[in-house]
């Protein structure tokens, strides 16, 4: 087995008296989408916040690509190579389209207050590679005829594509997504599901998939790992996870999972 | 429709035209929706017709703009100039402020304080040990640069309404320490006799040059702030304005970011001080106080912060009124004491109709629809 | 006197005092609670509860109906305030709301330097100026009056949101707007007895401290910021840490004032008060900030 990406041993976060996360290790392997699924307010969002310096672990260890990244402020952890999307879309709405993903790539940058007042040449060249690449991620999420457009005034599917043109622009290692398919229809998560397919073979090392939309994360998933309660209650293939007495009690419902499995059953397309 | 509103819709349409600003800025940011036009910094929209008349427009605002400049210069006129140099220097500590308030998104309501480290410096190095004027705006400067550093870190820390009162307690703290310490800044009797500013043998001691110097620095600013605003730097703090969480995922230093341009708008009303120090030749507590923070607030909010040209707007809309105010008031008693509810006046009505300031002048939202529905019914 | 008589005095000014800040901050608290904003124009508040006040008495009422009365028309007026400057914006980011305050805070300052100029005014004592004595030293009875009626106001404005159903309405819709309205409170109601409330208390509190501590048009800002500093001691939503921060704040100013010199006193208080809302920025008894 190839060496993990992205790794956590023994994550717990606890805030006062509650356990939002409590002995959670996990690895991400080069090549593959993981996703992370559980019922509400399981602590998979706290996860990812972890994960990425927003919250500081009460302990336990996340391991980025060889080197130890707990306890590093966001931006480190950023320009290292791990971007993320948000639960609750946080876009910059005041500012363009092209605007919000040329930020995602302000780690690529390197013009500086100084640089900027007295506006050195280099900086021009700068700007302009920035926009050009911007374009690019536009392109690829489809947004492009949309570049000039204030970011609140996309649609709410369009707004999830690019918070994740944003995310990719920094070209990271791993791409954490919390939530991508909520409040889409069905074409736009088929949309999607076939593009976060595509990402940990054309654009990243690694994905990993927070994800209520039990079809989405069954399609696009190499391995499923499942938090209930803060901790780690199944691991697997998602054809496993999805028979996992302990997963089905989480969820308390048969529900959701015939709504993967009726659909398998049917003989869809599924990941090969 | 009715004529009065016919009139006053087409007048407040031509006026807009005139209204200066980069494009794409201060257009209104409701508009929008699947489905809208892009603005018009998509080259896509803008017919050739179109951009020439943008750019004979700009012309003959820029045009406009230097007369009215120069009219304090050409005039030769005490009072002029002395009006012109107060706008100057209150429009520079509003530039400043509208970086750290309008881009970053930060409060501070005791700004006051660095503009007047920056008059003391000067006033206590020139007056004190002869120092060349240069120097002492230049050590004046990196006090500031120092204290803003240190008061900086802590206070950026916090955020919304806490942010605002340790400013402006830390603003108070300040004024406190300029009233009392008087072996330094002797109170509240302040200090006399600033010589003018002076650049080798060049001596800025008329009013004109003077206010020519200020002018100039004026540009300085404004230049330095625009710069700032389209670069990679200026980006980030509009980020972070709008969500310092997705900024920081998206690899932006936020504690950095904003502590550098707390610094750098610190340093610019620092230089703006040590100016009023030259121009006034007189320097003591009472303008540096809570009092003058509060007002900045009011002519970055009136003006607009969302462009460079709105604080200077600000500046010079309160400065012409208070003094209008003041010369008026030695006739009429009454009017004197009528520039602080003029103010708050203005700044509640601002903020409630146009929340861009007065420089993205539009009619109000609800007015607007109700002028364009009788324009189409009715005209 | 002697130093621990020289202290007395110290603390019986500072307490007094102290509970003033303290109505300012339990002010600040209502209206923070049912609306999230701080109101920069309640300082102000206080100011016009001490100047009407003066201008009645000044007028020949009997000093009991002037504080009612002033009572009564900052009442107004604050609610003149919630309906001019708050109301209309609603909905808007808090930062535009707190600064619409802080133009309403001007008017008032600038009205009150329209009517009245910039003249020092007094109010005579309530109950005289023979100090009561307690045991060797001498209390001013204004600073009995100063502590009693406001410690007498705290008490009401606990009972009022501890038992009486419109005071648990209006907690109802501190912690959630939305579920207070399916239960039919009307929240801009709620926001408009707030403003109601903390205006009355306040204006009671500038009146009592008036016949000590002249009142001036621009005394209304240093209320507002020691009564914010008061309410973020003790903690932002906790009334009675607004009260209990004010005390200390009063009392720390107080000391600072005897011992160290007039001047510095305010910048002492000041810092002191910085340094807490820095350090814990919840304050003693504070819950964590409203998840907005």
């Amino acid at each position: 087995m190839a060496e993990p990406v992205l790794s956590t041993s023994g994550l717990t976060k606890a805030f006062g008296g509650l356990l939002a996360l409590s002995d959670v290790s996990l690895t991400v392997r080069p090549g593959e989408a993981l996703g992370i699924i559980g019922p509400n307010g399981a602590g998979k969002t706290t996860l990812f916040n972890v994960i990425t310096g927003a919250l500081l672990p009460t302990a336990g260890e996340v391991a980025f690509a060889g080197r130890t990244i707990t306890g590093r402020p966001v931006h480190e952890i950023a320009r290292l190579g791990i971007a993320r999307t948000f639960q609750n879309i946080r876009l910059f709405r005041e500012m363009t389209v092209i605007e919000n993903v040329i930020v995602g790539r302000h780690s690529r940058g390197r013009t500086g207050f100084v640089g900027a007042i007295l506006h050195l040449p280099g900086m021009r060249r700068e700007e302009r590679a920035l926009r050009e690449r911007a374009r690019a991620y536009l392109d690829l999420m489809g947004l492009a005829d949309h570049a000039e457009r204030p970011a609140g005034s996309l649609t709410t599917g369009q707004q999830r594509l690019l918070e994740i043109a944003r995310a990719l622009a920094s070209e990271p290692t791993v791409l954490l997504l919390d939530e991508p398919a909520a409040g889409l229809n069905t074409r736009e998560t088929e949309a999607l599901s076939a593009l976060i397919r595509r990402l940990p073979v054309e654009h990243v090392r690694a994905v990993g998939l927070i994800e209520h939309d039990m079809r989405l994360v069954m399609d696009a998933s190499d391995r499923v790992v499942v938090i209930d309660r803060g901790r780690k209650i199944a691991e697997g293939a998602p054809a496993d996870v999805q028979r996992n007495p302990d997963v089905i009690a989480a969820y308390l419902g048969a529900d959701f999972l015939a709504q993967a499995t009726g659909r398998a059953a049917n003989g869809e397309v599924r990941r090969s | 429709m009715n004529p009065t509103r016919a009139v006053a819709l087409r007048a407040y349409r031509a006026a807009s035209v005139l209204r200066p600003g980069r494009p794409g800025r201060t257009t209104d940011r409701r508009a929008g929706g699947a489905g809208t036009p892009p603005r018009n910094g998509g080259s896509l929209m803008t017919a050739p017709g179109q951009a020439r008349r943008t750019k004979a427009v700009r012309i003959a605002g820029g045009v406009l703009l230097a007369a009215i400049v120069a009219v304090p210069i050409v005039t030769r006129s005490g009072y002029l100039a002395g009006t012109g140099s107060q706008i100057g220097i209150n429009a520079i500590i509003a530039v400043a402020l509208g970086l750290l308030m309008g881009y970053a998104g930060q409060v501070s309501l005791g700004h006051a304080a660095f503009y007047g480290l920056g008059a003391y410096s000067t006033a206590i190095l020139t007056t004190r040990l002869d120092a060349p004027p240069l120097l002492a705006m230049l050590a004046g400067v990196l006090l500031t640069a120092l204290v803003a550093t240190l008061v900086g870190a802590p206070a950026l820390r916090l955020h919304g309404h806490y942010l605002a009162m340790f400013t402006l307690g830390l603003g108070i703290i300040a004024q406190v320490i300029m009233e009392q310490v008087r072996s330094l800044t002797n109170g509240f009797d302040g200090i006399a006799g600033v010589p003018p500013f002076r650049l080798w043998i060049v001596s800025f001691q008329s009013d004109a040059l003077s206010y020519g110097l200020i002018v100039a620095a004026l540009a300085g600013t404004m230049i330095v702030a625009r710069n700032l605003v389209h670069s990679r730097p200026g980006r980030a703090l509009r980020a972070l304005h709008e969500s310092e969480e997705a900024a920081g995922a998206c690899g932006v230093d936020v504690a950095r970011a904003k502590l550098k341009v707390f610094v750098l708008s610190a340093v610019l009303a620092s230089v703006a001080g040590s100016l009023y120090a030259h121009t006034i030749g007189f320097v003591s507590p009472d303008p540096f106080g809570f009092r003058f923070s509060v007002e900045l607030v009011v002519m970055i909010v009136v003006g607009g912060s969302a462009n460079v040209w709105g604080p200077v707007a600000g500046a010079a809309l309160f400065t012409l009124l208070h003094q209008f105010l003041r010369d008026a008031g030695q006739r009429v008693e009454f009017l004197d004491n009528l520039d602080t509810v003029l103010f708050g006046a203005a700044l509640v009505v601002v903020v409630v109709f146009w929340p861009k300031g007065l420089v993205s002048l539009r009619l109000p939202a609800r007015l607007r629809l109700r002028a364009r529905r009788a324009e189409e019914g009715g005209a | 006197m002697s130093p621990a008589e020289q202290l007395l005095q110290y603390l019986i000014t500072g307490i007094s005092v102290g509970m003033v800040y303290g109505l300012v901050g339990l002010g600040l608290t209502i209206v923070y609670n049912a609306t999230g904003i701080i109101n920069f124009a309640q300082g102000e508040f206080a100011m016009l509860g001490g100047m009407v006040a003066v201008v009645l008495h000044a007028a020949g009422m009997p000093l009991w109906a002037t504080v009612i009365l002033a009572v009564a028309a900052v009442t107004v007026i604050a609610l003149g305030v919630e309906r001019l400057a708050v109301y209309p914006l609603r909905g808007r980011p808090i930062m535009t709301i707190i600064i619409a305050t802080i133009g309403a805070s001007l008017v008032l300052q600038g009205g009150a330097k329209l009517v009245w100029g910039a003249q020092a005014v007094k109010l005579p004592s309530f109950s005289g100026d023979t100090p009561i004595r307690l045991g060797s030293a001498g209390v001013d009875p204004q600073r009995i009056w100063m502590v009693g009626l406001a410690a007498l106001a705290v008490l009401l404005v606990q009972l009022f949101f501890s038992y009486t159903l419109v005071g648990k309405a209006m907690r109802a819709s501190a912690l959630s707007r939305s579920a207070a309205r399916l239960c039919g409170i009307s929240s801009d109601g709620m926001v408009r007895l707030a403003f109601a409330m903390s205006g009355a208390l306040v204006a009671l509190g500038g009146a009592v401290v008036t016949p000590v501590e002249l009142m001036r048009y621009s005394q209304g800002a240093q209320y507002t910021l020691t009564g914010f500093l008061a309410a973020v001691v003790g903690g932002l939503g906790s009334g009675m840490g607004a009260v209990v921060g004010g005390v200390a704040l009063g009392t720390v100013e107080s000391l600072a004032k005897g011992y160290i010199s007039s001047g510095w006193s305010k910048a002492i208080a000041l810092g002191v008060a910085l340094a807490l809302l820095w350090l814990r920025p919840q304050g003693l008894f504070g819950r964590r900030e409203r998840q907005r």
